[in-house]
């Protein structure tokens, strides 16, 4: 089983250069002016943060909205994930410990609609959105990654709750607890790390959201990041520099999740995809 | 029994709280499921937008794209991920720094990965044909340019993206493997080859073949690495049937086509997906 | 027995009770803290409602800031002067197209839109189909003042009612020319009296001559920038060709000229000749796949040195940046040559205009918006704002010192263009050519020569056919 660390070394290597090549060229085109960024050069003439402080500042024809954009990713994000535990972890605790009729049924489906391609529905839930009236709204794209992200999380959350022992119900029964304490007091305290775990899903889920993004929204004030950043390809001089910069700033709350909590990502999240 | 009596007092009360407790879930699902589907199916009844559809030789392309990326980007990354998952295995710290890196791909918003790449792999003066011109002296392919390049640079983007995550789900199979299944093999003289032929293999093959398809049904509906990367172009060369149902509703103003585009994929999606409920349904995919 | 078990039940429950207060201590902290994360962003984000008088305009979004500067500065004047207010959203050139195509088929378009690609896929569809509100209120009292090409393409029949009405205000218009690097040309080894007038000779000219001239000094450059691929510049440079060929595709009673064998011919030699730019290599590789803005990309990179357009929106760019030096020496803008029989051709000219939508809410808001702009000192005064991006319709901007003077040598030069013969594009006398156009027939005709090496005779036999299917559905 012992194979030296010396002949795995070339093979690491190898991975770095694959996985880290592409992102060293956002982080070259992030750190280079205007002109410089686009000219494919491998160590670029001068790096400078100029472009973040036009980011920030919002100085540029395609940033005016960056902290409104911003807001909007972050207040879709967190909306979908609480409501994503909400009714998941409600379905899911009536399932597996209240064995409520119906519960197989809303398994199925929600397995099914996890399997399903969601690019699939754009055209019908875009028609959907405006009958209700909740195009370009937040609340609409809300709604929308919920029902994306609910079927996963109940799917999730009901291999974690079968496998809470019965006996934890029955002697809560005992002392007099009501199917809201049991749920309240009993399932979702022992259910934490996985109500994080699709919480966090569902954060990212919406936070990297760009297809329902990009048609459900349209006003720049009430858009999603990457609507905007999609926004800076429609200009006869683009500002790459500027869209890498951006991009880059909006990818450090995902990498910085997966980097902390890589651990449950992969533990609870990842296997739970395949594993059912 | 005093103890049966409260079990039971409150088994009656769980007939109502739990239907109660699942209202969030189907008003959701009614909103947002079964309306937007419904929808569809009567959007899609129409059978002229199918003729229309297959007299559109951009829709026979976009059907071949679709097969050829299903079947060779998923098996080629498949096949990595377990390769790689055998690397990130072995118990050094380098390599548990290594796999936090590995993340990286899966973890950037693909919005950006893509148009970084796409820059990346522009012809004339992206930096790869930059660094191919000072290696050679000479111009590069033609990367986005010419169908069949295209096509390798959308497999290219779709599996630098999704390589870790399915590599760590073979990953985490293979750390279930127990030891003793090794140390067998050993004592009887199995080389590092056969030992990966007769233990690894025939334990990971349930969660390889479900992840397969699993990543399959999965790629049937990725729009965002053609849209941002080719744009389905040149021409539509490139399409694949989740972008150009798009291009149809939203571009060419037929919603209906647009339907009946997603409604041929059908066929081969239902079977998938009613394969992949029996397998995940019937729980661990170690068992298999 | 009894006791002990719920003795024991209690200990868990107590147990589990002190750790739930934990675990809700600290989701009830997290849930404060994104709580207030979340209600900072929503009140950031929250636009304040009025119960007053509304109008939803959704404007195209400007390739540079002055742009929006302009239809902002006007709105807020007419705010001031109406009381009425006005939503404005502005959106990317194609994704106006997108959304507005898709609100109005969902029956929930906005009051007022303006996209500078209306005209190329939508405008005369969905005035035939009656999506439009008719504005000939607002367009009449005007008619001596607009341009008679800006008429013709506002201009439309309403399939239901058989009814000609003008379905729009015309904001702007874009005819053929070229944009060309003075200081490259001179670096190839010309000057700009080199450029041949001749049709065929003014493309050898770029392809050949000064492309290899250029090459020859060690730059990795390319003589034309010629968009070959699925954009409306695209559609633009083939109606170029077609004029320039004399030839059209469709007569001004709505028919189709495809069976004509001799309009045959030409779309053959026009195909030849087009795609022969492109394999010859004087335009990069990658304009099979540009957007509508790569090629002004590519010469505002000076990656190329001349490129076709139909706006002046790469001048405008380099004004809107203060860069006198290319706007005044460097960057040239000059006409087409003359045809291929050598007279001068009528340019073709796409009119856009902004619209109110047959399903608006506001729909008398909508009219007194346009009726705002469309008032001489208004209008003027946006088209001057953003910097002549916008190329006006009236006729007094033929005398108007702004862009007659000469001082302005980009701006003399569309004053030129509009005293050139000019004509309307065939979307005009056929609305279905808006959906040739969406998708892209011209383009993919020749792509089907690059790409996939089929003979251009068969790829024009193609386009017919399907030009022939798209107009008779």
């Amino acid at each position: 089983m012992k194979i030296s660390q010396l002949r795995l070394a070339p093979v690491g290597l190898l991975i770095l250069i694959w996985t880290l090549f592409p992102v060293y060229h956002i982080l070259v085109m992030a750190l280079t002016p205007a002109h410089d960024a686009v000219s494919g050069a491998i160590f670029p003439k001068s790096l400078t943060l100029e472009n973040f402080r036009i980011v920030f500042g919002q100085k540029h024809h395609f940033l005016d909205h960056f902290w409104i954009q911003l807001g909007n990713s972050l207040f879709v994000a967190i909306a979908v994930s609480f409501v994503v535990i909400f009714i998941a972890s409600l379905a899911s605790f009536a399932i597996t410990r209240l064995k409520a009729r119906g519960g197989e049924a809303v398994s199925n489906l929600a397995l099914l609609t996890y399997l399903l391609p969601a690019a699939f529905f754009v055209i019908p839930i875009y028609q959907t959105i405006n009958r209700y009236g909740l195009l370009d709204t937040r609340l609409g794209l809300i709604a929308t990654m919920v029902s994306f992200a609910t079927p996963y999380a109940i799917w999730l959350l009901n291999q974690a709750g079968a496998n809470l022992p019965k006996e934890l119900d029955e002697a809560a029964r005992i002392d007099g607890a009501s199917s809201l304490q049991l749920f309240w007091l009993v399932y979702l305290p022992l259910l934490a790390p996985s109500l994080v775990a699709v919480g966090t899903y569902a954060l990212l889920l919406s936070w990297n959201e760009y297809l329902y993004a990009l048609v459900l929204l349209s006003s720049e004030d009430r858009m999603t990041v990457p609507v905007g950043l999609n926004n800076f390809l429609n200009s006869d001089s683009p500002p790459w520099n500027l869209l890498m910069a951006t991009g880059l700033i909006y990818s450090l709350p995902p990498v910085a999740i997966f980097f902390f909590c890589r651990k449950f990502l992969v533990g609870d999240l990842a296997e739970g995809a395949v594993k059912g | 029994m005093q103890t049966r009596e409260v079990i039971e007092e409150s088994a009656t009360e769980d007939r109502h709280m739990g239907p109660a407790m699942l209202v969030p879930y189907a008003i959701m699902f009614v909103a947002f499921v079964v309306y937007p589907v419904g929808y569809g199916v009567y959007l899609a009844s129409d059978p002229a937008s199918y003729i229309q559809l297959f007299k559109d030789p951009a829709y026979l392309t976009a059907v071949a794209n679709t097969l050829l990326i299903l079947l060779v980007a998923i098996n080629l990354k498949m096949a990595l991920a377990l390769l790689i998952s055998g690397f990130f295995v072995h118990p050094y710290a380098w390599i548990r720094w290594l796999s936090v890196v590995f993340l990286l791909p899966w973890a950037i918003p693909s919005l950006i990965s893509v148009l970084s790449i796409r820059w990346m792999l522009n012809a004339e003066w992206g930096m790869l044909n930059n660094i191919w011109f000072q290696l050679t002296k000479q111009d590069g392919p033609q990367w986005l340019l010419h169908r069949d390049y295209a096509l390798m640079s959308i497999m290219y983007v779709h599996i630098w993206k999704s390589l870790p995550f399915w590599t760590l789900i073979l990953l985490a199979a293979r750390l279930g493997i127990p030891k003793e299944f090794y140390e067998a093999a050993r004592v009887d003289g199995a080389n590092a080859f056969q030992r990966f032929r007769h233990v690894t293999l025939p334990s990971l093959w349930g969660v390889y073949f479900t992840s397969t398809v699993l990543s399959m049904v999965w790629n049937l509906g990725d729009f965002s690495t053609v849209y941002l990367l080719t744009g389905g172009g040149p021409g539509s060369s490139t399409q694949v049937l989740a972008t150009l149902g798009i291009r149809y509703a939203f571009q060419m103003n037929d919603i209906r086509g647009g339907v009946a585009v997603v409604v041929t994929a059908l066929p081969l999606l239902i079977p998938l997906t009613i394969f992949l409920m029996r397998r995940l349904k019937r729980g661990g995919l170690e068992a298999q | 027995m009894k006791t002990s078990h719920l003795r024991a039940g209690a200990t868990i429950l107590s147990h589990l009770k002190s750790r739930a207060s934990h675990t809700r201590h600290f989701i009830a902290k997290s849930a404060m803290v994104l709580g207030l994360v979340g209600a900072a962003a929503v009140s950031l984000t929250t636009a304040p409602s009025y119960a007053q008088e509304q109008v939803t305009v959704w404007w195209n979004k400007g390739y540079y800031q002055a742009e929006d500067d302009a239809i902002r500065s006007t709105i807020e004047k007419f705010q001031k002067e109406t009381g009425i207010k006005v939503n404005l959203s502005l959106y990317s050139q194609e994704d106006i197209v997108t959304k507005s195509i898709a609100a109005v088929e969902a029956g929930d378009p906005p009051d007022v839109g303006f996209g500078s690609q209306y005209d190329l896929y939508a405008f005369a569809q969905w005035a035939s189909l009656g999506k439009l509100e008719p504005v000939d209120a607002i367009v009449t009292p005007l008619k001596d003042t607009l341009l008679p090409v800006a008429l013709e393409g506002i201009q439309v029949v309403n399939t239901k009612t058989g009814k000609r009405s003008f379905y729009g205000l015309p904001i702007s218009a874009n005819m053929g020319h070229i944009f060309y690097w003075r200081d490259m040309l001179e670096q190839a080894g010309f000057k700009s009296s080199d450029i041949p007038t001749k049709w065929g000779d003014f493309w050898n000219f770029w392809c050949d001559k000064v492309h290899n001239g250029i090459r020859a000094k060690g730059l990795r450059v390319y003589g034309v920038g010629n968009p070959t691929s699925v954009t409306g510049d695209t559609f633009a440079e083939f109606m170029v060709f077609m004029a320039a060929y004399d030839t059209t595709i469709v007569k001004p009673d709505g028919s189709l000229t495809t069976s004509d064998p001799v309009v045959r011919g030409k779309l053959i030699q026009i195909i030849k000749e087009y795609v022969g730019i492109y394999t010859s290599g004087c335009t990069p590789p990658s304009s099979i796949t540009w957007n509508d803005s790569d090629n002004n990309t590519n010469l505002n990179n000076r990656t190329t040195v001349m490129t076709p357009n139909a706006s002046l929106s790469i001048p405008g760019s380099w004004l809107d940046k203060k860069d006198d030096d290319v706007y005044y020496n460097k960057l040239v803008t000059a006409d087409l040559p003359y045809g291929v029989n050598g007279k001068p051709f009528a340019n073709p000219t796409r009119v856009q205009p902004a619209v109110v939508f047959a399903d608006a809410k506001n729909k008398a808001g909508a009219q007194k918006f346009l009726a705002y702009l469309a008032r001489p000192e208004n209008y003027d005064e946006y088209v001057r704002a953003s910097l002549g991006r916008q190329i006006p319709v009236v006729k007094r901007f033929l005398t108007d010192p702004f862009w007659a003077s000469g001082k302005d040598p980009h701006r003399a030069m569309v004053a030129k263009l509009y005293a050139n013969e000019l004509q309307p594009m065939p979307m005009t006398y056929n609305y279905k050519i808006s959906k040739a156009n969406s998708e892209n027939v011209w383009a993919k005709a020749m792509l089907r020569v690059i790409q996939d090496k089929v003979s251009p005779e068969q790829a024009v036999d193609e386009m017919i056919k399907r030009l022939n299917e798209i107009v008779a559905n």
